[in-house]
């Protein structure tokens, strides 16, 4: 029992006085997600709106696999990563390994098919009204597309937090792309999974306080943008 | 001149055949109703022509040239020529103005000259004082107004409006009927109107209408229309309009059985006492209502039947009418259209 609050008396020093270790950790986990979810968003959505669209062979493969792909295991995602990615894979050139900015690519890869998904059912939940409606004010197929997603913003940028909220606590590609090098490309969840190997349980669960406190942080800011973006249609 | 025509039209839902229009034609400059009881097909002849739905059959063309089956661009451009409006009308999410926008964007004018026309258009409309109000906080009226001004804005060559005054206040009707007018006679737009509104009908066009009844398109009037069921008599037929209230009919025998018919009220004479004539059908009723339209008065009767005549205002002083009066309304057999239902008549 005393070992059990010590630890966690210890934890809540270590974040309190903003340690480090942990603020770079922090700060790795934060600079590499966002930018993830931020190509999951700019690359997911047109693609989700692609898909609810358009009609082409293949396309319930397409949607098929993207689906197939939210259950991938990260450590899997990241192992192929790896093999293209190393020196004697076929884009070891690019000499990204065990970068932030490998991890990034991992992440996006992972958060892509939610962004995907969710987006796609959001958009295929819209009142065809809205679709009819730009298309008989004469709007061309770009103009449709920028209202349509405009319209079914809440539900987008809900799949695109719940991507980012996923990424966050993401390991296996964040540990195998990234090489957990720390105060480079050491965030939140591999340095857990490193210091829990060495017994360092103030410190997991200050990294885990830590984790908890950025998700609820994601769920508040997704309230707050779905509350100022209703308004729309009813 | 422009065209907006169409023929053979046929649309199936769930295996249920729910258009069979024949054939029909909008022309610039002139305003039609389209008229027909609750699902008679209405919305979906609307939305065939407005190119928002694709018809099983028939064929559908802009001056000349057809557009069912255009993709691309040219399906934009033949779009921007034609605007649906539909009773429940969807509003984009932000401000009123915002919406009224819209189409002006889509047709490349400028920020200045649309933002312009957008508050003249709301004007017209007395919405100038919710241009920047949002528009999910409008009311269903409110909402009906704003989306016929952004249609009105985008000055299509036809507009298709689905019951307009479904859900306006009493008060903003005229408005509406004013600028369909000056929308005719200012642009040379046509517009089709579809409304159960008999009054407004009348007003915005006296003269033309399309009737719709089980999603076949009827030659004859909107007003009197009757379903029934007709019999074999003699060199004619009758048709049982109601219980008690049997017509003779002119037309020839084959429509038996169930089936509608519908008289134009030019054909009705109206007279406060029994009149010994030709006319093979003469009903005894009393005035409802009275409605005045330009030049014509339209009187509404309870003859067993509602029946509409239409008269002259010098008539109307003449017979002295007025709501509660005895009245007896005579026309003559080939004055009773008969349309078959389905399936078509026998053969």
């Amino acid at each position: 029992m005393d070992f059990l609050l010590e630890t966690i008396r210890e934890s809540f020093r270590l974040v309190f006085s903003a340690d480090a270790e942990v603020m770079s950790a922090l700060a790795v986990s934060l600079q590499v997600s966002s930018a993830a979810a931020a190509i999951c968003g700019i690359s997911g959505i047109p693609a989700a709106y692609v898909l609810w669209r358009s009609r082409f062979p293949g396309r319930g493969a397409v949607l098929l696999f993207n689906n197939a792909m939210l259950g991938v295991p990260t450590v899997a995602l990241g192992m192929v990563l790896y093999l293209v990615l190393c020196r004697r894979g076929p884009m070891g050139f690019l000499e990204l390994l065990y970068t932030k900015e490998a991890m990034i690519l991992g992440e996006a890869l992972l958060g892509l098919p939610i962004v995907i998904s969710l987006g796609h059912s959001t958009l295929s939940a819209l009142n065809p009204a809205a679709l009819e409606t730009a298309l008989t004010l004469g709007a061309g197929r770009f103009r449709t597309a920028l209202t349509l997603i405009v319209e079914a913003r809440i539900g987008l940028a809900a799949a695109v937090m719940t991507a980012f909220g996923r990424l966050l606590g993401e390991v296996g590609v964040s540990m195998i792309l990234g090489g957990n090098i720390a105060g480079d490309t050491r965030n939140i969840p591999t340095a857990i999974a490193l210091e829990t190997g060495k017994g360092e349980s103030a410190l997991c669960l200050s990294l885990g306080m830590i984790l908890i406190a950025a998700g609820f942080v994601i769920f508040v800011l997704l309230r707050a943008v779905q509350g100022s973006a209703r308004g729309g249609n009813a | 001149m422009s065209v907006l025509s169409f023929e053979g039209l046929k649309k199936r839902y769930g295996g249920r055949l729910v258009l069979d229009a024949g054939r029909g034609a909008l022309e610039s400059g002139k305003c039609q109703v389209l008229a027909g009881p609750n699902g008679s097909g209405k919305t979906t002849l609307m939305r065939i022509i407005a190119l928002l739905e694709e018809p099983d059959s028939g064929t559908v063309e802009l001056d000349g040239a057809p557009v069912l089956g255009l993709g691309g661009d040219p399906l934009v451009r033949a779009r921007r020529r034609i605007c649906y409006v539909s009773q429940n009308p969807y509003l984009f999410a932000g401000s009123v103005m915002g919406n009224v926008l819209y189409g002006l964007k889509a047709r490349g004018i400028g920020s200045g000259e649309a933002r312009k026309a957008a508050a003249l258009e709301l004007e017209s409309l007395g919405m100038s004082g919710f241009a920047h109000a949002r528009a999910s906080g409008l009311s269903a009226g409110e909402r009906q107004k704003a989306a016929l001004a952004r249609a009105f804005a985008a000055k299509p060559d036809f507009l298709l409006l689905d019951e307009p005054t479904a859900f306006v206040d009493r008060e903003s009707v005229p408005l509406i009927e004013k600028r369909i007018e000056s929308l005719r006679a200012e642009s040379g737009a046509c517009c089709l109107v579809a409304t159960h509104d008999a009054g407004l009908a009348r007003r915005i066009a006296p003269d033309s209408a399309m009737f719709l009844d089980s999603g076949r398109l009827l030659e004859g009037s909107r007003e009197n229309f009757f379903r029934g069921a007709a019999s074999a008599s003699g060199s004619g037929i009758v048709f049982t309009a109601a219980p008690g209230v049997v017509l003779s009919s002119a037309a020839p025998a084959g429509f038996e059985g169930t089936c509608s018919a519908s008289i134009s009220p030019d054909e009705i004479i109206l007279s406060r006492t029994p009149v010994s004539s030709s006319a093979r059908n003469m009903l005894e009723g009393s005035v409802e209502k009275i409605e005045k339209a330009g030049t014509r008065v339209f009187v509404t009767l309870d003859a067993g039947i509602p029946l509409v005549a239409s008269i002259s205002v010098e008539s109307l002083a003449s017979l002295d009418l007025s709501p509660g009066k005895g009245v007896f309304a005579l026309f003559k057999a080939s004055a009773v259209r008969i349309h078959a239902e389905f399936p078509h008549p026998k053969s």
